[in-house]
């Protein structure tokens, strides 16, 4: 990998931490069966709101449930949106970027195509798309990616035109190479840093959305763990529960910072004149 | 310039058909039998057909979407389901809060954005800037939900400045109004400002470089005369193109901070129409949001010929 070489713990501060607290909160959601004793669902009537303490290091919720494991299962639920998105994306993104920006006479449907997707805000497709499919971990990972991938296919469409009249591009085409071998083995592998960057950002857009989705009712639904759906809990119990809202959110944006911060850092890192061209 | 103006808005016209296209398939995919919602669980078959014929739901898909598209030239975008009104008459009662929510949350997001980025780019590499970056990552990753319930708690709840929900129209409250928006506006602003401060930083370290700059600063010239007179608009054009490419978070957002502060604004209407199936709401919504903001970014591009006499359209 490219970005391995180049890089340096201490010169790179932003990549260091972030990549430490990312492995910390994968850490956590794997293990999260293993680190809580408590689970996720179950209620316990006699324990609801009660304050941080060494038994609830979180405190409870009003169904007497842990919130400390709540909160593990929870971001276990945003990786695992925020992954398959960002794969999905990725996928889609790139055989659409690919496809248009190779070849120029289907361009100019897609790109029209893509600038009316660009035109609703992801949010917005993505609550219209979970509101048809039914909420749902698997209905909101399309939701979201159906929502993203339109910047994606952008970004990879724009590199592929960038990459494609090359005068290494057109030697391997002169050597005999098909477009498969072209775009494989030279387009796809030099446009990897762009697309890397962006798809770190559409991590942490897929997390900030899930939750958003999962908050107004349309994402993950109760009683299965999710810091959106555990925010629209604490709601009603601000006044007398604020514990219940400060751990689900603090939580998100701790996963959503250092993947922005990550993907500050890969840009500064892979191309430094990216950072006026992509746009989080 | 006039030539290229009209062009453009022709371009509109494909696109905004592709908008429609997309929100008319997207709503009628619905998979929850708007009829059945309407009527619940004790209608009878007799009921649920007369209804649907009613609303125009018994044809088959691809007759509607004409029949919806021929309405909509002529302007018209139908009748809610449940309101019983047309769907460009109710649009237009709930405009006001989203209209004074959407261009206060932009004030606040551009002035408090190009404030902290101007700071962090001419206090290069100093705590300032470090302060400015950090704010503006917080902004692009605080959920506004959270954000607004966060507010809402601090300044209803705890001191009771603001409501802690609900509205009351400009011609009814005065200046009153704006008790109830400020918190809204607040939530969207601080993304915004994230937003807009980390291209205003980028964008002008790139100006700070550059030669006429140094020419500036050897003719004496002070670094607020530098700043504000030669860099400031010369580093413009990419911050202008994140405002307006952002105009569509900030038009997303509204729907988040309208339901979670119950204002009866055009977002609080589509989310309620969401949960309900009222279809022609739901269109109606998306589409405004699109319009919106495909209009909006017709201006941006119009723009940068004004800010950079360079960029001439042919």
């Amino acid at each position: 990998m490219l970005f391995l070489k180049k890089y340096n713990k201490y010169k790179h501060p932003y990549i260091t931490i972030s990549i430490t607290i990312l492995i910390i909160l994968v850490f956590l959601s794997l293990f999260a069966p293993v680190i809580t004793d408590y689970s996720p669902v179950r209620n316990h009537p006699r324990d609801r709101l009660q304050p941080p303490s060494r038994k609830h290091l979180l405190g409870t919720d009003q169904f007497g449930r842990d919130i400390f494991t709540r909160i593990l299962y929870g971001i276990r639920a945003s990786m695992q949106v925020g992954l398959a998105v960002v794969i999905l994306t990725m996928i889609t993104g790139g055989i659409v970027g690919i496809t248009a920006g190779f070849y120029p006479r289907i361009d100019k449907v897609v790109m029209r195509f893509l600038d009316a997707m660009m035109a609703f805000p992801g949010i917005i497709i993505a609550i219209s798309l979970a509101a048809i499919w039914g909420a749902g971990k698997f209905n909101i990972i399309l939701a979201l990616s159906f929502a993203y991938f339109p910047r994606m296919a952008r970004i990879v469409r724009s590199s592929v035109i960038s990459i494609k009249d090359l005068d290494y591009v057109e030697s391997a085409r002169a050597a005999g190479a098909r477009d498969s071998r072209i775009i494989l083995k030279h387009i796809l592998k030099n446009s990897a840093s762009p697309i890397m960057v962006q798809a770190t950002f559409n991590f942490a857009l897929a997390i900030l959305d899930e939750a958003a989705l999962s908050f107004l009712g349309v994402g993950i639904m109760p009683p299965t763990p999710s810091l959106g759906a555990m925010v629209t809990d604490a709601r009603s119990y601000m006044v007398v529960a604020p514990w219940m809202i400060l751990a689900p959110g603090i939580m998100i944006i701790l996963a959503v910072l250092s993947l922005n911060l990550l993907g500050d850092g890969l840009r500064d890192l892979l191309d430094p004149h990216l950072k006026n061209t992509i746009k989080n | 310039m006039r030539n290229y103006i009209i062009k453009r808005l022709l371009l509109l016209i494909p696109i905004i058909f592709i908008v429609a296209v997309i929100a008319f398939f997207i709503t009628n995919l619905m998979p929850g039998d708007p009829v059945r919602v309407i009527l619940g669980n004790m209608a009878t078959e007799s009921e649920v057909a007369r209804l649907e014929q009613n609303l125009g739901l018994d044809q088959p898909l691809i007759v509607r979407f004409f029949k919806w598209l021929a309405n909509i030239m002529r302007g018209n975008l139908g009748e809610s389901f449940y309101l019983h009104a047309p769907v460009s008459e109710v649009l237009l009662q709930r405009i006001q809060p989203t209209f004074l929510i959407a261009v206060l949350a932009e004030i606040l997001g551009i002035t408090g954005g190009m404030l902290l980025g101007i700071l962090a780019a001419v206090k290069h590499r100093n705590f300032l800037d470090q302060f400015s970056i950090t704010i503006s990552l917080f902004g692009i990753s605080v959920p506004s939900f959270w954000l607004a319930l966060m507010l809402m708690y601090l300044f209803s709840v705890r001191l009771g400045w603001f409501p802690v929900s609900g509205y009351e129209p400009f011609a009814e409250a005065g200046l009153g109004t704006f008790r109830y928006i400020i918190l809204p506006a607040v939530t969207l602003a601080f993304m915004q400002a994230g937003l807009i401060a980390r291209m205003t930083r980028s964008a002008m370290l790139d100006t700070l470089k550059q030669d006429y700059i140094r020419t500036a600063k050897s003719k004496g010239l002070s670094t607020r005369i530098i700043v504000f007179k030669h860099a400031l608009k010369n580093s413009m054009l990419p911050v202008i193109t994140v405002i307006g490419h952002n105009f569509a978070v900030l038009l997303g957002g509204t729907w988040i901070v309208e339901t979670i502060f119950v204002i009866p604004g055009t977002g609080f209407m589509a989310i309620n129409a969401i949960m309900r199936r009222d279809i022609p709401i739901i269109q109606a919504s998306i589409i405004f949001v699109a319009v919106i903001y495909v209009i909006l970014n017709l201006f941006v591009d119009l723009s940068y010929a004004f800010l950079n006499p360079k960029i001439r359209y042919n």
